[in-house]
């Protein structure tokens, strides 16, 4: 009816969803209402602001779109907030975080459990693998995969979709982020060899679904770093794999398992890529944790286990590398020299990051993923 | 010339140009025959060619892969992919032995035969685009869930009506839009309902909800947007604030906008058609 005669038309002068824009006029509306709020933007995170009172009081805000999280050491400054939300925004106070972006949290005493157990049964329901054999480890131990190319080839949408859905799980199950990252570099051409990886993954999670992380209360305040590399791992291009591990209050928060861009002539090269790697992370890390606390100026220690990287790193020495190696290694002097990383050598056993690169022994497997506290839910309660 | 290593398209050769192109939007052409003997000249000035079903004498070879374009024919491929998913499971061995086979047989002459798995799908051919939307919506509404899709269907519904009175009345209330004249060289973006019922913990019927969006896929950059971004967190930082939160004994609380996006104020001048049902007609005769 609208389009007969003259063009009677709704101008806008707020966003519609489905508008590009939209996501963006949401922001700086939010954004606006938070400086009016005396918050601060934290620079190297836009969605995390933070407002601190006279006192010690500091308030702690995430926002995730529409969702927003937010934690603080004084209850009257979050009361305050919340009343301050509620009356510019239509709101709906959800209480306790209990469930963002499909995880669980729990709040106890002790600390605070995160996992993804209904989506883990979602998973294993979804791929038919809800009544499958569970298995204790995501990788067969010391097992390759490779391009497979006289393989039988299997549904390559399928094995994306169970891909994807386990990529999402990563979100708190550090344990198979490197069986997930391996199998889904074969998603252009899968066979049944990679499908058979795909599948035992889901029975690693039939039989570890209430796996998750545990933060302990009165945990360890700085941040700790392991970095590993599997030298030439890939059977198909020679490439290295990088992997890193942060712990913060005895808990992993932040990990890495990656096919590294470049193929390295040794394993000191190897080493240089992934501690640059975990060194530009630890910044970031730093800089947004230096924000949040007024603490964290100590420099960041990072557990290798190549020795002749670390030497390096200290004494200035080096022989005619190509550049790509160069840049790294003097990014990484600098940092060091200037106090905020520093490289320390560590045993084999308390690599944590070898979850990240190496297809463990059971044993080791189970020792390193109790070192990133990562438990059962019933070893909490 | 087979499936892309990069993207879900498919690799296609055209000779025009003698390029090789990605696209989704492919059109096979199962019997016609693609006629190689001929020179680029030659296909130039007699805009393609096609043999029909007999097969050439001399020792030119068939293709039957062209881009989407001059002969609308046969099937749309990308639409047989949003369709059910056991259908492709066949569909991808096939394709995986058309590669090979392509390569193969590239200098002799090849017989292409209807792949088994397309012997489910009703073909383009002789259809009207209505009849094709129909089975598009039908498609689609099979595989993703219940929810209707058409005002028309709705609109007989009570709880839909109401779900939209609501979304509207969220709309006014927020002081979104004014109505007017569009301006001369202004133009419009068409605006859709989205019906989607939302369940509770225990599948049950939480409530109906409808959602009026814009269709922001017609907006053209620099003209009714400039800048895009989204405000999502990266999962580090979540972590960090929980591991942080865990390590001083702190409570995190959770909070949830309602209609978050409608709070947004717009800098770009940006006009919407009126949405079905709610077409003010008072206003309509007045201006």
């Amino acid at each position: 009816m609208s389009e007969r005669g003259r063009s009677i038309k709704f101008k806008l002068h707020k966003a519609l969803y489905g508008l590009r824009q939209a996501p963006r006029a949401w922001f700086s509306r939010i954004e606006e209402h938070f400086t009016q709020e005396g918050f601060q933007k934290c620079p190297s995170e836009q969605t995390l602001f933070i407002k601190r009172s006279v006192g010690e009081g500091i308030l702690i805000v995430s926002i995730y779109v529409d969702d927003l999280i937010y934690t603080s050491n004084d209850i009257g400054m979050m009361l305050k907030f919340k009343k301050s939300m509620m009356h510019a925004f239509d709101m709906t106070d959800l209480g306790k975080m209990r469930f963002f972006l499909g995880i669980e949290v729990l709040q106890k005493p002790e600390g605070i459990f995160v996992c993804q157990w209904k989506y883990t049964k979602d998973v294993l329901k979804k791929f038919a693998m809800l009544e499958s054999k569970p298995v204790q480890s995501p990788i067969v131990p010391s097992s390759k995969l490779n391009k497979d190319v006289e393989g039988t080839a299997v549904d390559d949408t399928y094995f994306k979709q169970i891909v994807g859905s386990l990529l999402y799980l990563t979100a708190t199950r550090p344990d198979i982020m490197l069986s997930v990252s391996l199998i889904s570099r074969y998603m252009s051409k899968p066979t049944e060899m990679h499908l058979q990886a795909a599948k035992r993954i889901l029975r690693y999670l039939k039989g570890t679904t209430s796996y998750g992380i545990f933060y302990k209360k009165g945990g360890e305040e700085n941040l700790l770093a392991f970095t590993d590399s599997d030298y030439a791992g890939d059977e198909d291009d020679c490439k290295s794999t990088s992997g890193y591990v942060f712990l913060l209050s005895s808990g992993v928060v932040s990990w890495m398992s990656k096919k590294q861009p470049i193929v390295t002539l040794s394993s000191t090269e190897v080493e240089f890529v992934v501690v640059a790697a975990s060194a530009c992370q630890a910044m970031w890390m730093k800089r947004v944790l230096r924000n949040l606390t007024h603490t964290q100026d100590s420099s960041t220690i990072i557990m290798c286990d190549n020795s002749s990287t670390i030497k390096l790193s200290k004494n200035p020495v080096m022989h005619g590398r190509s550049k790509h190696i160069r840049v790294r290694f003097h990014f990484l002097r600098d940092l060091v020299q200037d106090g905020e990383i520093e490289l320390v050598h560590c045993g084999t056993k308390e690599q944590v990051a070898d979850l990240m690169t190496k297809a463990l022994k059971l044993e080791t497997f189970q020792t390193l993923r109790k070192n990133m506290g990562m438990v059962d839910f019933s070893e909490i309660n | 010339m087979g499936v892309s290593d990069e993207s879900k398209g498919y690799r296609l050769f055209n000779p025009k140009t003698k390029r090789i192109v990605v696209s989704k939007d492919v059109i096979f052409e199962e019997v016609k025959s693609w006629d190689w003997g001929s020179t680029y000249k030659e296909q130039i000035e007699t805009k393609l060619v096609w043999g029909d079903d007999e097969l050439h004498s001399d020792d030119s070879t068939e293709e039957n892969i062209r881009e989407n374009g001059e002969n609308g024919f046969a099937e749309d491929v990308e639409d047989d992919s949003d369709g059910a998913n056991s259908e492709h499971n066949e569909g991808n061995e096939d394709r995986n032995e058309a590669t090979v086979s392509s390569q193969e047989h590239m200098i002799q002459r090849r017989e292409r035969r209807r792949p088994s798995w397309m012997g489910e799908f009703v073909t383009g051919e002789g259809l009207s685009e209505e009849e094709e939307v129909d089975i598009a919506a039908y498609i689609v509404q099979d595989v993703i869930s219940d929810d209707p899709i058409l005002f028309e269907e709705v609109v007989k519904h009570e709880k839909w009506r109401k779900a939209m009175d609501s979304e509207i009345n969220s709309i006014e209330k927020n002081q979104t839009w004014e109505l007017m004249d569009l301006p001369v060289g202004n133009r419009t973006i068409g605006v859709k309902w989205i019906y989607k019922t939302k369940l509770n913990e225990l599948d049950e019927v939480d409530k109906y909800k409808a959602r009026l969006v814009a269709k922001g896929y017609s907006q053209q950059y620099g003209i009714d947007f400039s800048e895009v971004f989204a405000p999502v967190a990266r999962m580090d930082t979540v972590r960090l604030i929980i591991a942080l939160a865990a390590c001083k004994g702190w409570d995190i609380f959770q909070l949830d906008v309602k209609s978050a996006f409608l709070h947004g104020e717009l800098s770009e001048d940006v006009y919407v058609e009126q949405p079905k049902g709610y077409v003010r007609k008072g206003k309509e005769h007045k201006v």
